[in-house]
């Protein structure tokens, strides 16, 4: 799934996009000329979950002639890529990923190898609305006279938006990584990978009302205690910067895959146990019908650590591994999405895509890509993260969408009469992702990254926690490449 | 709910106790002898919430000729002290708060007060177990030869327990408040509400080993990121030592309260908005049969911030306190209960109280204190977790919950899968009137918010556990609640409310 930290409420592009962990050429490479040729002694290789890690190391696995089987628990690939579309014939929202930034080229080249189409998604619109403190004004308004949003900042902080202030502190990284490169970055991290953002923020000499500002603003409120890197490396990423989304849902990339390696994934299994001796991997699992067991001469483990935890892993992990996945930190995401008879947002309030930044418990709306055949639509009515999603997922789906109309109400009251039907989805209580994305609490880089991604004897790990883009497809596909090439290189 | 990040394995009796945030006399004397008495005309007062805050400002302000209207959305008394008494006749658990230290002087105060008969609860036991890895031992073996746990020790700290360990990393803190009792506490937190529990340790000199034992053996390991101050306040102010619980339930103390109070009491009363102005307070609530309002002089809302985040609020809070609301930390907390035929760990291990500590997903068995002897029948706490890991258990249903719990308990007790007879659980951050389990600051989250959570608005006055600095702890809530009262009680009389209930609409 996508993360926006830090969204340019004015939706200025910055500079050319220059990502901050640049994907290797060579993984670059990878859509369109597979894995590095290699002899062909074909290993089977069981792949736990057909998320994108799954699917794309199953896929470059397969191409290079290993035989690959994927498990997966539920009935539909893509894991965290999920397209919603219990709605109005037509009709869609993503409940999980939902844009590409353009730096990520890795996630662009696979939808240009299944020929995606992809259109703009509009992140800041200065016709989108505020409503802070109980005040409403346009994004424009908010962003043209800052101080009426109200927050205390200092003398010095007066008059300057959130997003000016935050480029401010980070203007001297984003000089050294113009100097130095991706080299930069292990300064970046062995610098700062002990803070909070919060922290991080107090050290660059911000008042709290500023603090308090761009937590609001930037929908990082609840996260302010998290590591600053994972922001840093966003924002230094330009992972917000000039964002697309696949035309007829983000499932199409997903499903692509699945077009490629439908005999090869077993629907409904949920695994239970992962044994291994120095020849073979054992995966033990169940469907509705029983018991199963599935063998392989590796496995590559795409499973997050949150539900990895409550698998019986009989051959034990190291014990790196095993306190990796036992403190790697899960953000929460919750997404709650309203089916409108008319897009009145359109209509009456010249709102055309973009978002809305509150400080209610919704916190931000997102309004849909216009759509001229038809006056229906889909409202992103609410998008959180941390214990503000937390919150939202412990409510029963009735009084989630409730209450949820009564927050849309006070900055759209035309909501109740255009409302027809709402869904959502908590991802902390999906038990197949428990949790939306890791989301390094400070010092996590440091203390767990290299054990996050060693493979354990024959099981190679990939998604998006064993990456460096944390919720982002980019690292699904990195990682599952990675892992693929592990085993394809790996000797018999 | 009470929670024990430092559990001393051996049961040894430290010093004398003495509180970390020492209450005054006065507040101390409230049990006894109410608050101080004022001639005036009554107020109305509205209590939202009928957990400990607010049974005890009902029941303070009562005693003195007021009259306080409670809404509760439940209908049960108590809040987060949840008596469960869903097994075979005679049995009873905990689903939140389980124990009584010793300094907390003032909710002992009102035990005594309702005659409740308190006894020990065991915290350390040498004969329960440590499991880490494939490594398992008595926690008096634990103890005696340390290193025998799987840890990437530095040097300097192998053969010393984690205990020693903390010992010595405290020390001088400890020393501080020795010398300079409660007025050292200042200079502590401005000091300190800076670190984490991981950046201290680490400032300390610990080695990743020795910050990972001390997680699992605290059972902090996935709040390592919570502000240290709130573990320097429990360490220091004694809270895990000599403990004990009320015999026949927790929730004798919230039924004694009840009993004083119960024609106060509107149960079922899901409150969803509060107006005020410059002499009344409105609360709109919604019952099963419609949507009424209640208005009176003044209000002490005990909601959870959680809560209260989501309750409509005219006019708006100031803008500090709508920010403490916002951003306050609730720490998750959840418990899952086996109900077992035959109390196998006392008459095959000898095990009569105290916890075992494991890395697995269940984190910590607690045996009961007490059992009844003409009864082999008995309840085991089969795990007991915070945090992130109480969100996984959260997030499975029930029936996967107890499941998993049994493979984790087989693992160390392979008799539970014959004696287990009835599993029940309890998930606190998705009980939708709890909102979370308790607050537990982040860092700073005291020097930037403490003053606006207790700060009234209007005649709006705030208690529960998380308007004290007893977070988590039945004293907080009663603390918190004898503050609101005395607000309200010692605060000018606007005539006002004579308005009755009313059918709104």
């Amino acid at each position: 799934m996508t993360v926006d930290p830090y969204e340019p409420p004015t939706g200025k592009n910055g500079p050319a996009p220059l990502d901050t962990t640049p994907v290797p050429d060579e993984v670059l490479a990878t859509p369109a000329d597979g894995l590095e040729g290699r002899s062909p002694t074909r290993k089977r290789v069981v792949v736990l979950g057909a998320g994108l890690a799954g699917l794309v190391a199953a896929f470059e696995l397969e191409r290079q002639g290993h035989d690959p089987i994927v498990l997966e628990a539920q009935n539909r690939v893509g894991g965290r890529i999920y397209t919603l579309r219990s709605f109005a014939p037509g009709l869609y929202a993503e409940a999980g990923g939902m844009r590409i930034p353009r730096a990520h080229d890795l996630t662009l080249e696979y939808c240009r190898l299944f020929d995606l189409e992809l259109r703009p998604f509009l992140m800041g619109n200065p016709q989108g609305l505020v409503h802070v403190g109980g005040v409403r004004m346009r994004a424009a308004e908010a962003d043209a006279d800052p101080d009426r949003l109200g927050f205390p900042v200092a003398e010095h902080e007066r008059g300057k938006t959130a997003a000016a202030l935050w480029e401010e502190a980070i203007v001297d990284l984003r000089v050294l990584l113009q100097r130095e490169g991706p080299a930069g970055w292990d300064a970046i991290v062995s610098r700062y990978d002990q803070y909070s953002l919060q922290e991080f923020l107090d050290l660059r000499g911000w008042s709290q009302g500023a603090i308090e500002m761009y937590g609001v603003m930037n929908f990082v409120e609840s996260d302010l205690h998290n590591s600053c890197v994972e922001v840093l490396r966003e924002d230094l990423g330009e992972a917000y910067v000039d964002m697309q989304e696949i035309a007829g849902g983000m499932d199409a990339l997903p499903n692509a895959f699945y077009g490629r390696l439908q005999d090869r994934i077993r629907f409904g299994a949920e695994v239970l146990a992962v044994d291994q001796d120095d020849d073979a991997v054992t995966v033990h699992f169940k469907t509705e019908s029983g018991r199963f067991a599935e063998r392989g001469d590796f496995a590559v483990c795409t499973l997050p650590f949150s539900v990895l935890r409550t698998i019986e892993i009989l051959r034990p992990f190291s014990h790196e591994k095993e306190k990796a996945i036992r403190q790697l930190n899960y953000a929460a995401s919750t997404k709650v999405v309203f089916q409108v008879r008319n897009r009145r947002w359109e209509t009456e309030d010249g709102i055309l895509g973009g978002a809305t930044t509150t400080d209610l418990p919704i916190r931000r709306m997102n309004y849909p890509t216009p759509d001229p055949t038809t006056r229906r639509g889909l409202l992103l009515a609410s998008y959180t993260w941390s214990q503000d999603a937390l919150r939202w997922g412990s409510m029963d789906e009735e009084s989630r969408l409730e209450q949820a109309l009564d927050d849309v109400a006070k900055i759209h009251p035309w909501i109740r009469e255009e409302y027809e039907v709402g869904a959502s989805h908590a991802w902390y209580s999906d038990r197949f992702a428990a949790g939306a994305f890791a989301l390094f609490d400070p010092g996590q880089q440091s203390s767990l990254q290299d054990a996050i991604l060693a493979p354990e004897g024959r099981v190679h790990f990939a998604g998006e926690h064993c990456s460096l883009y944390h919720a982002w497809i980019q690292g699904s596909l990195e990682s599952g490449i990675r892992a693929a090439r592990e085993i394809h290189e790996a000797p018999a | 709910m009470t929670r024990d990040p430092y559990e001393p394995p051996t049961g040894e009796p430290g010093p004398a106790p003495l509180d970390a945030a020492r209450l005054s006399d006065e507040v101390l004397a409230t049990p006894a002898e109410g608050l101080e008495h004022r001639p005036q005309t009554p107020k109305r007062v509205l209590v939202l919430g009928a957990g400990m805050a607010g049974l005890v400002a009902a029941y303070e302000l009562r005693r003195e000729g007021h009259e306080p209207i409670v809404l509760e959305a439940q209908n049960r008394v108590g809040g987060r002290v949840h008596t469960l008494r869903t097994f075979a006749p005679g049995l009873y658990a905990e689903a939140g708060a389980m124990r009584i230290p010793r300094v907390h002087e003032l909710t002992l105060r009102y035990c005594d007060l309702f005659g409740l008969e308190l006894r020990p609860f065991v915290m350390g036991n040498p004969r329960t177990l440590v499991q880490i890895g494939d490594v398992r031992m008595t926690v008096e073996e634990a103890s005696r030869e340390p290193e025998r746990l799987p840890f990437a020790y530095a040097e300097r700290e192998r053969g010393r327990s984690w205990e020693e360990l903390w010992l010595e990393a405290t020390e001088d803190i400890r020393a501080a408040y020795d010398r300079e009792g409660e007025a050292a506490w200042s200079a502590i937190v401005a000091d300190y509400d800076r670190y984490s529990i991981r950046e201290f340790l680490q400032s300390r000199g610990f080695s990743e080993g020795a910050i990972e034992l001390y997680g699992i053996m605290s059972f902090r390991e996935t709040n390592m990121n919570a502000a240290v101050v709130e573990q320097l306040r429990e360490v220091i102010g004694r809270s895990f030592e000599d403990m004990q619980e009320i015999v026949g339930g927790l929730d004798l103390l919230p039924q004694a309260f009840y009993r004083a109070l119960a024609g106060s009491i509107r149960f079922g009363a899901d409150v969803h908005a509060l107006e005020q102005d410059a002499e009344t307070v409105t609360a709109h609530y919604r019952t099963p049969s419609g949507s009424f309002s209640v208005t009176g002089d003044y209000a002490v809302c005990t909601i959870p911030f959680s809560v209260l985040r989501k309750v409509e609020v005219s006019p708006g809070f100031s803008r500090g306190k709508q920010k403490a609301i916002r951003e306050l930390f609730y720490n998750a907390s959840t418990k899952i209960l086996f109900q077992v035929r035959r109390r196998f760990w006392e008459t095959e291990l000898g095990i009569h109280g105290g916890t075992t500590t494991t890395d697995l997903p269940i984190q910590r068995i607690v045996y009961p204190s007490h059992s009844d002897p003409t009864d082999e029948r008995g309840m085991l706490l089969a795990s007991y977790t915070w945090s992130q890991d109480a969100l996984r258990w959260g997030s499975m249903d029930e029936e996967s919950r107890i499941e998993q719990a049994l493979e984790d308990v087989a693992r160390i007790h392979p008799q539970i899968r014959q004696e287990f007879e009835v599993g029940d659980s309890y998930v606190w951050y998705d009980d939708p009137h709890a909102g979370g389990a308790f607050v537990l600051f982040e860092p700073e989250q005291q020097t930037r918010l403490q003053a606006d959570i207790v700060a009234p608005e209007g005649r709006i006055h705030f208690a529960g556990e998380h308007c004290s600095l007893h977070h988590a702890w039945i004293q907080g809530a009663l603390e918190s609640g004898i503050r609101a009262a005395r607000e309200v009680h010692e605060a000018p009389f606007a005539a006002g409310s004579t308005t009755e209930t009313t059918r709104a609409r």
